[in-house]
């Protein structure tokens, strides 16, 4: 929040998010060329022609990501993101069904439904943001956990234990615009690359340019306090609440685009509130609240897309590899700037010790 | 005089935090009796059954809570666990039942224990901690270096084994038995022991618990620990009760487990929790889920989402009732 | 004539951004009763943590019998037979009463609690000091005065050498203090050496041998008390440092109109039936207890809590149970008790605090300005003084008195026409605390209405025009300062006598 001078200013937790970037970039553009040496591969399996596409299967966590790190600024946290998302993605599918065998325009009844996606995921928050501020004492993890077997209960209710697929509905499948590439200069940039960007962008005004991203701050810095200033922090609850289900919802829509032949099953997106978690918290949203810039979480986007890229074609691990360095990065994320505090600290108090004896000694 | 009687009713629960559940418990089972007669006495076994292997986590959950914290990756630590004893089963290295525990229970501890000195030492918070290990304990599972596992079967273990954790004891299966010991020793442990009563002190005020030189990092390293071995203990009575376990066992059961505690008038802040009320809350779940298929002639669909509503609700009203013992103690101060 | 059971020299404690206790001293005789006097701030609270091993000094020795000690950590202390009776923050809630007395040193059969025992010898305890509570209750449901009591008898069960009463009667009756008096003369015959810390002059002229006063951080000296023929006049002198006249500001009330009603508001459990009044320039003060409600009735009206029964008008407009926001944009605003809980965002600077209020003042088309948020930092950093290189500073590494300015200038900042302040001066320095009631006094003059809430009495009977003073939720007197005795206010504070 605090704009510091000189030399400090280069030490913030995105400067550092930008030097693991780099690092793991290096680590990987080495091995990769090593495997060339070695005549594993013919050519580069790691470069900007890779990663950028690359990075299509981790953007879908972003949309989530945004929420779930306005959640931790306020100091709560959100479990039921995943649930959410899965019930907004089997509204859309089941309306749509609906829809058209009632005779609709079949693209009228994508719009209708995809709307009805974002509401359904709009009103979930909501839910959990009027439970939240309404059960002070029960805690925004204890409600999500219930509401998250909730939301899932409800999909498992409207899909059955069925797959639903629209596999020949070219309407339908229609939606598949936003899983596509673009190519610029040679290179194929997904599409859903630029929406992430421009929420992220959206979320970086709200946040750190707007009365509403302060007092959001303010909150997870201190609600007693924030209350006694006058804010409305019930109010703001429960807004943040119902735009992390609307954004939830929105990656329900990504989720459906990228699906393969358009279907869906009442356990999808299950796990995807831990990404979201892990991408928040090491782009430097803590869940003690009150601390956070959209641009870290813009990193570790990218650092955690590189990462599965980089383990998975560079050193062909297994995809369990990728959530095993998720587990240890998001671990060290918080323990390490810990540890770098804990001695920072120790020397300042003991400068000011060394100060009061040379006072002593002079005296 | 109906208003007087109802006063004290509230006055004891603001003393009993449990009550509130015994009477939405019991409510329950008149509900459902109703439905479905005899269901009580044909489904006890079920019931308890079922409660087992969460109430073992929950006893090890409600130290956790006690201090203030919490440990979502009691599900993942079941899962590794049950799947690490289950190879070594498998590849011969265990062959009696007792190691098994053992090692299972070792191990867990190991896990948790690493929680609470990340969050001891390290101050990385609970959540966070827990939600790391979970991670990691899950994706241990089929590496290559380590187990290199997706799924114990019935076949890879011993015979012994496999019968073992359903057998009858005394007119119940061993696995009750098991659930059974675990929450007495939790219960002495917790009344009876300084270490359990320095658990209580933390959770409800570690300033003061710290002014009087309790080592607050000591006191989460135990709670966690403890936490971690009876995941570890889960795991084999998981391995036992189903004959299998993958790397994706138990998916989600530390909801159901955490549920349990916050439905037994365990407070998520620390400080306040009995053995007695985790008990209620998880044979409440037990009941629940023995209860759906019976009433709403098993449609599994269906059944996910009213336990989900039950779950909820149980958990909004628990707290409503509270509310109302809290308010009937303002009201008794006589100002 | 005994010799010295504890000396403690040039002792000094540091916190990030302030010296908490400057080179200094304290001897204690076996079986005296020490007591040590100063305000709000002047290090008591630090010292006798720093004696019962909460606190590493940065400097300064302890001995202890002749010989050179560490008091390393609290468990060290009690092994050396240090016990503490402390104001806050020391009972567990959750726990029962039995509990709380022996927590550290239960009764044990083998490996496990006797709980039998403890209760009983719980409710020994307690009836020796008077108190009829069930040992087995737990300590949240107890009243603070009942606390107390449970505090005392955990003290006494240690068996101390050295037995530290911090703020013992705070909220205590007349009856119970009395009580309390016998027990530590007992303990003090039975040659236990006590250190007492209080602010009411009656306890320390009742029980006290010696008395040793900070100022400031700073040592300022030791009398006693027959011998130097200490009298409250010199004690308020060396508390102080000041002339009592110079230290106040000089008011000229200019009383407008009533701004402020309460009419019988009630909030269950903590007060009941309390009606006050406020008019434009005046400063009011409330007092009482700790307990007696006067915290409860402020977030009340400010609308933090809801009220029960009752009426608050502002304005003549009815304003019962408004939310904060709703209060604030009426004029009225609330300078809480807890500066750093309820009052600070810690972590962020002087300017992002000060204007935390009025967010809405500070955008520029549909964005936050900085550049205004900085003009009304800097504006109050200056107008108030606040010790700090900038408006950009970081509030936590601001001195308690530096902190106090911030919150007060939040209230400015939200130009409220009515302001009440919870303890304005509680753990302020000297320096600081003379320019907050200089603050008050230039607000009353500009016709804004002060309703202070203190327990500090000089500073309730110097600062205010009228004086409200509450008991167990209950508004017992009001008075007009002028002619008014500390006695007079005293009456009226002390609870009827409890029935146990």
């Amino acid at each position: 929040m605090e704009k510091k001078k000189g030399i400090k200013s280069l030490l913030t937790w995105e400067m550092l998010l930008v030097v693991l970037l780099i690092v793991l970039w290096a680590v990987f553009s080495l091995k990769d060329q090593s495997n060339i040496a070695a005549g594993q591969y013919k050519k580069a399996a790691f470069g900007l022609k890779q990663l950028i596409p690359g990075l299509q299967p981790y953007m879908l966590y972003g949309f989530m990501t945004l929420g779930m790190m306005m959640v931790l600024a306020m100091g709560d946290i959100d479990i039921s993101v995943g649930a959410t998302g899965a019930l907004s993605a089997s509204v859309l599918f089941v309306l749509y069904g609906k829809f058209t065998a009632g005779g609709m325009d079949a693209k009228l009844a994508l719009a209708l439904s995809i709307i009805a996606g974002l509401v359904t995921g709009t009103l979930c928050g909501t839910l959990n943001g009027v439970l939240i501020t309404k059960f002070k004492e029960l805690f925004a993890m204890i409600i999500t956990l219930s509401t998250m077997l909730f939301f899932r209960g409800m999909c498992y209710l409207l899909l059955g234990g069925n797959t639903l697929v629209y596999k020949g509905d070219d309407v339908f499948n229609s939606i598949k615009v936003l899983s596509n590439n673009v190519k610029i200069a040679g290179i194929k940039f997904p599409v859903i690359l630029f929406w992430f960007l421009g929420f992220a962008i959206v979320f970086y005004i709200i946040l750190h340019h707007t009365t509403g991203g302060r007092k959001l701050f303010a909150v997870g810095t201190n609600a007693v306090t924030s209350r006694y200033s006058g804010i409305k922090v019930d109010r703001i609850k429960i807004i943040v609440f119902a735009v992390t289900g609307l954004m939830s919802a929105v990656t329900a829509i990504f989720y459906v685009a990228s699906a393969s032949s358009g279907s869906i099953r009442a356990d999808a997106m299950e796990g995807y509130e831990m990404y979201a978690i892990a991408a928040a918290v090491l782009g430097g949203f803590s869940t003690d609240g009150g601390k956070g810039n959209v641009i870290g979480v813009i990193i570790s986007m990218i650092i955690f897309g590189l990462l599965k890229k980089g383990l998975g074609t560079v050193f062909s691990l297994v995809d369990s590899t990728v959530n095993l360095s998720v587990g240890v990065v998001l671990i060290l994320s918080v323990l390490l700037p810990n540890i770098v505090n804990d001695i920072s600290k120790a020397r300042k108090l003991k400068a000011q010790h060394d100060a009061i004896e040379k006072e002593h000694a002079q005296a | 005089m109906e208003n007087k009687k109802k006063s004290s009713l509230f006055s004891v629960m603001s003393q009993y935090r449990e009550l509130p559940l015994v009477l939405i418990f019991v409510l329950l089972i008149i509900v459902v009796s109703v439905i479905v007669p005899g269901f009580v006495k044909n489904s006890y076994i079920n019931i308890l059954k079922g409660a087992s292997i969460d109430l073992v986590m929950a006893c090890g959950m409600l130290c956790v809570l006690l201090i203030g914290s919490i440990d979502i990756s009691v599900a993942g630590l079941l899962a590794f666990t049950g799947s690490l004893t289950g190879m070594l089963m498998r590849d011969g290295y265990i062959s009696s039942i007792p190691m098994m525990f053992v090692v299972a229970i070792l191990v867990g501890a190991v896990f948790g224990a690493v929680s609470g000195v990340l969050m001891g030492w390290g101050r990385v918070l609970p959540i966070i901690a827990t939600l790391g290990m979970n991670y990691i304990a899950r994706a241990l599972i089929p590496m290559e270096w380590l187990l290199g596992l997706n799924k114990i079967n019935p076949t890879d273990l011993t015979p012994e084994f496999r019968g073992f954790i359903l057998k009858n004891f005394i007119g119940l299966p061993i696995l009750v038995w098991i659930a059974v010991c675990v929450t007495l020793l939790t219960w002495l442990f917790l009344r009876y022991t300084r270490t359990g009563r320095n658990i209580y002190a933390v959770g409800s005020n570690g300033v003061a618990a710290q002014v009087r030189g309790v080592h607050i990092n000591r006191i989460k390293l135990i709670a966690h620990t403890i936490c971690g071995a009876t995941a570890g203990l889960a795991g084999v009575m998981w391995t036992g009760f189903y004959n299998a376990i993958e790397k994706g066992s138990a998916t989600g059961e530390e909801m159901f487990v955490i549920a349990a505690c916050v439905l037994g008038g365990v407070a998520v802040t620390g400080g306040y929790g009995k053995v007695s009320g985790v008990v209620i809350g998880a044979l409440m779940i037990a009941t629940i889920n023995s209860a759906i298929p019976q009433v709403f002639i098993s449609n599994t669909m269906i059944s996910e989402l009213i336990k989900g509503i039950l779950i909820l609700l149980a958990i909004l009203l628990n707290a409503m009732l509270q509310r109302m013992a809290a308010k009937q103690d303002l009201l008794g101060r006589n100002i | 004539m005994p010799g010295n059971l504890l000396e403690m020299h040039h002792i000094t404690k540091i916190f990030p951004g302030v010296k908490a206790l400057d080179d200094v001293h304290f001897t204690l005789r076996e079986g005296e009763i020490h007591a040590i006097a100063g305000e709000n701030g002047a290090g008591k609270s630090t010292f006798i943590k720093v004696l019962a091993g909460v606190h590493q000094p940065e400097g300064g020795e302890i001995i202890l019998d002749g010989e050179k000690v560490v008091m390393s950590d609290p468990i060290v202390a009690q092994k050396y037979g240090i016990a503490a009776i402390h104001q806050h923050a020391a009972s567990y809630p959750d726990l029962s009463v039995a509990e709380n007395i022996f927590i550290g040193h239960e009764f044990m059969t083998g490996p496990f609690i006797n709980w039998k025992k403890a209760n009983a010898e719980a409710k020994k305890l307690l009836e020796s000091v008077g108190a009829n509570i069930n040992p087995k209750a737990s300590v949240g449901s107890l009243s603070v005065a009942q606390q107390q009591l449970v505090e005392i008898a955990k003290a006494l069960s240690q068996n101390a050498r050295i037995l530290i009463m911090d703020e013992p009667t705070a909220a205590l009756s007349k009856q119970e203090s009395e009580d309390l008096y016998n027990i530590a003369r007992r303990l003090r015959d039975k040659g236990c050496a006590i250190i007492l810390i209080s602010h009411r002059f009656e306890d320390i002229f009742n029980l006290a041998d010696r008395v040793t006063v900070f100022r400031d951080a700073k040592y300022v000296g030791t009398w006693d008390m027959e011998k130097d023929h200490v009298d409250s006049a010199m004690l308020v002198h060396n508390m102080v440092g000041h002339d009592i006249a110079a230290y106040y500001p000089e008011r000229h009330p200019n009383i407008g109109e009533e701004v402020l009603r309460v009419e019988h508001l009630s909030r269950t459990g903590f007060f009941r039936d309390v009606s006050l009044s406020l008019r434009a320039g005046e400063i009011v003060g409330l007092t009482g207890l700790v307990g007696a409600g006067r915290t409860e009735l402020a977030e009340t009206v400010f609308g933090i809590a809801q009220a029960s029964e009752g009426e608050v008008y502002m304005f003549g407009k009815k304003c019962t149970n408004s939310t904060p926001e709703q209060m604030m944009k009426m004029g009225l605003s609330l300078l809480p008790e807890d500066r750093h809980k309820q009052g600070l965002l810690l972590p962020w600077s002087i300017c992002n605090n000060i204007t935390l209020p009025v967010l809405e003042d500070m955008k520029k088309g549909a964005f936050l300005s900085t550049a205004k948020e900085k003009e009304v930092g800097d504006k109050y950093h200056k107008e108030l003084r606040v010790r700090a290189p900038s408006s950009e500073t970081l509030a936590d590494t601001l001195s308690g008195g530096n902190q106090q300015k911030v919150v007060i200038a939040k209230q400015l900042a939200a130009s409220s026409k009515i302001i009440i302040l919870d303890e304005p001066t509680k753990g302020v320095d000297v320096g600081s605390k003379a320019q907050i009631y200089e603050i008050m006094a230039e607000l009353a003059s500009q016709g804004i209405a002060v309703l202070m809430i203190s327990s500090e009495m000089p500073e309730v009977m110097n600062m205010s025009d009228r004086i409200y003073v509450m008991s167990e939720g209950h508004m017992t007197a009001e008075f007009d300062a002028k002619g008014l005795t500390q006695n007079q206010i005293l009456a009226a504070a002390m609870p009827q006598e409890r029935g146990n």
